[in-house]
């Protein structure tokens, strides 16, 4: 290398070419003929979008809604066409209204968007320190801030949930007299709940109904959301949300902070005794005798007679809720496993969950 | 050239590929498979962040991978003294320069993709995983559609303001294609925010990060349509990977649809999914058997029925179509179902296959040779040793 000169010349070279015109010039092939019945030319922007509202032609027939999210439908609730800035738009029983808007990261900020809502309402403008007085909900996996207003004339009331992340903000809304929204918050709740990005991990996954049917869900337990896996359909309570399947899970909820899930064995799944005695030693309770397993009560689920375990100790010392349902080729099991205190309070949940299975078809 | 062929070399290089190999099974959990493969082993030179902005080079894959070529054939085939003791290494060497070209030829020349099928469909193509690429159609009456395709090495430069023209002497517009990115939402444009992005009727591109798991990004590109002396309608647009129609381009009486889709690569032959069939262990939800009855059809021959199934792919004019998956994952019985192949086109699909038998051979003749060697000196010291007691 006594002679740096020709490998400065080349990389001087080499830095014009990488550095040179932002405007490139190409030549295609030759066009091919191909069949594609399906293919169709002349849609609107918001067609194209998966937005179908604005912009699409009078009378011209919807296609089917592609959001970019799946969706648990609570009971009673319907889907409406999209439109524009509602991505997915929904419609409540006593004329509620709700919908989710995807926009661009920033979207007027948060009190932008509180005070645009506020003067839809009557209601004067909020200060920058009102915002941290906002609480909080799970949206999409992230904390995002709720809203809940009522307009100066009591004669509306909106709640909420907006979320700002760094390349999008999403805004999910429900408004209707303050009766009927107050009617639709468990629906609401189970809702946002279930919201989740296309393509990631979805309730969908589960409830065939996701993303746009009608409810058809068991009203009088409280169950919102029909849900299902295997060769079984069942009603989800409100407020559990759906994980996905397992090897060795046909299906798994998470409770608060407990998890109930269900699953399946060949046969008697190793005795009704067994599992009793090893849940006991999973939650840290005394085996119990063959006389106390007789003795469990038993819930009619599947019409078959279920054997139901509680295994609850005091405050949050860790518990168990077990049905074994023996199905003569099989056995099923439901599980809810985490604080006692928790399962107290869920118990009626877990029963009207197991009371609510049927078989597919 | 000692250097280049000597083990001091070999030591090196087989350091550094440690070092890639660890740093980049480290960097798929931040970044995902595919974005680590392009950056750690497909790479010349790697800027490995360190501490905060300070970021060290190191040597990618790509480059350490050609050094190890030089270094094999200089140091175990040119530089290597060709005596008939030494044939089992030379072998040996050339079995090792064979696998290498069959990687260097697999990551030149093969391509990859699904090829999703319900019962009762047939396909002649598969599409690819990663790779995007432009489509222009015009129709031309009985369900068949003139195509222009522009592939994604032609406008993958073409981000931010960068752009690329193309043309075609049939084609009677220009198209320029600019702002490309790999991974972004197509957004609606609300009054209470702005943006830095052209807004085109209502809407606008979004970049995103890329997905951990790069199958599920989705491009975005802005397009304008240029004609001199026609009208244009309209002359820009945007094109996105999820968009479900195409953007319709009016060019004086004739309309096109430009779309941005997948790589869709034709294979030879059309396979009809005749049947798809599923089992679970018994009490579990883990399959024990997924597999499908196809009907495989090529020009000029009859209809030939085949079984794809786990480990027992269709091997077929140079395609390789692996059962892969099935869906939907949460069908109920009767439901419909589909099911995916992985379809690979390898030109060196088997070399690795035979770069083994052909190391195995030189191992075999070089330790048989070592050991016939070691008996001949053994027994000659033990006649020795006899002779002399």
């Amino acid at each position: 290398m006594s002679n740096p000169t020709p490998l400065v010349l080349s990389l001087l070279a080499a830095a014009l070419v990488g550095c040179g015109s932002s405007e490139r010039e190409e030549s295609l092939d030759p066009p091919s003929t191909i069949q594609a019945p399906g293919l169709r030319i002349g849609a609107t922007s918001a067609q194209r979008f998966g937005r179908m509202g604005g912009g699409a032609e009078p009378g011209a027939k919807a296609p089917e809604a592609q959001t970019a999210f799946t969706f648990a439908l609570p009971a009673g609730w319907k889907t409406l066409p999209a439109q524009q800035f509602r991505d997915v738009n929904l419609e409540a029983p006593g004329g509620v209204n709700a919908w989710v808007t995807l926009m661009g990261p920033g979207a007027g900020g948060a009190l932008g968007n509180l005070n645009r809502w506020r003067s839809q309402l009557g209601l004067a403008p909020a200060a920058e320190s009102d915002l941290a007085a906002l609480p909080t909900e799970t949206l999409l996996g992230q904390s995002a801030q709720r809203i809940d207003l009522a307009s100066a004339d009591g004669a509306q009331r909106l709640v909420a949930v907006m979320l700002f992340e760094a390349d999008r903000s999403v805004f999910v809304r429900m408004s209707g007299s303050p009766e009927a929204v107050q009617e639709q918050l468990p629906g609401f709740a189970t809702f946002l709940a279930s919201l989740a990005d296309r393509g990631a991990a979805s309730p969908s996954v589960a409830s065939p109904s996701a993303a746009g049917s009608a409810g058809g869900a068991d009203a009088a337990s409280g169950a919102a959301d029909p849900g299902g896996a295997g060769d079984f359909r069942w009603s989800t309570p409100v407020g559990w949300v759906p994980v996905g399947g397992s090897p060795f899970k046909l299906f798994e909820y998470t409770v608060a902070d407990g998890k109930c899930w269900v699953s399946e064995l060949a046969g008697d799944g190793g005795g009704l005794a067994a599992n009793v005695v090893r849940w006991c030693g999973q939650v840290g309770i005394e085996p119990m005798a063959e006389s106390e397993i007789e003795a469990l009560p038993r819930l009619q689920v599947l019409g078959q007679e279920a054997v139901y375990v509680r295994l609850l100790q005091d405050g949050d010392a860790p518990g168990m809720l077990g049905l074994i349902i023996p199905l003569g080729d099989r056995t099923l099991f439901v599980k809810m496993t985490g604080a006692s205190r928790l399962l107290v309070e869920q118990s009626p949940g877990f029963e009207s969950f197991c009371r609510s299975f049927t078989r597919k078809g | 050239m000692d250097f280049l062929s000597g083990f001091r070399l070999s030591v090196l290089i087989l350091f550094f590929m440690f070092l890639i190999t660890w740093l980049g099974t480290l960097s798929q959990v931040e970044i995902g498979l595919f974005q680590s493969q392009k950056k750690y082993f497909e790479s010349w030179i790697v800027a490995q962040p360190v501490y905060g902005p300070l970021h060290v080079p190191l040597p990618g894959g790509a480059l350490l991978m050609a050094a190890l070529a030089v270094n094999l054939v200089l140091g175990g085939i040119v530089r290597l003294r060709r005596t008939w003791s030494r044939a089992g290494i030379l072998i040996t060497h050339l079995g090792i320069a064979l696998l290498l070209v069959a990687g260097v030829v697999k990551f030149a020349a093969s391509s990859e993709g699904y090829m999703r099928l319900y019962e009762g469909e047939k396909s002649s193509e598969y599409v690819s995983y990663h790779e995007w690429e432009v489509t222009i159609h015009e129709d031309v009456g009985d369900g068949g559609f003139r195509q222009w395709v522009i592939p994604e090495s032609m406008f993958v430069g073409a981000t931010g303001a960068a752009s690329v023209t193309v043309r075609e002497a049939s084609l009677p517009f220009e198209l320029s294609l600019f702002g490309f990115v790999g991974n972004a939402d197509v957004l609606q444009k609300g009054p209470m925010f702005e943006t830095s992005q052209p807004v085109l009727d209502g809407y606008f591109v979004q970049p995103r990060q890329n997905d951990k798991e790069a199958e599920y990004d989705v491009a975005a590109c802005y397009v304008t349509a240029t004609a001199p002396g026609a009208e244009v309608s309209p002359r820009d647009g945007i094109l996105w990977g999820a968009a479900r129609y195409p953007l319709a381009v009016t060019v004086g009486d004739r309309e096109f649809g430009v779309s941005l889709r997948k790589r869709r690569f034709p294979v030879p032959f059309e396979v009809e999914l005749a049947k798809f069939t599923h089992e679970y262990h018994p009490g579990t939800m883990m399959p024990r058997v997924f597999k499908s009855d196809v009907l495989v059809r090529a020009e000029g021959s009859q209809p030939e029925s085949m079984l794809i199934e786990m480990n027992a792919p269709l091997r077929r004019d140079g395609v390789i179509a692996f059962q892969s998956s099935w869906g939907p994952q949460n069908a109920g019985p009767g439901d419909r179902l589909f099911s995916v192949f992985t379809v690979v086109e390898n030109p060196s699909d088997q070399w690795p296959l035979w770069s083994c038998i052909v190391i195995g051979i030189g191992l075999v003749l070089h330790f048989g040779m070592m050991l016939m060697r070691y008996i001949g000196a053994e027994m000659k010291s033990s006649a020795t040793a006899e002779a002399a007691r």
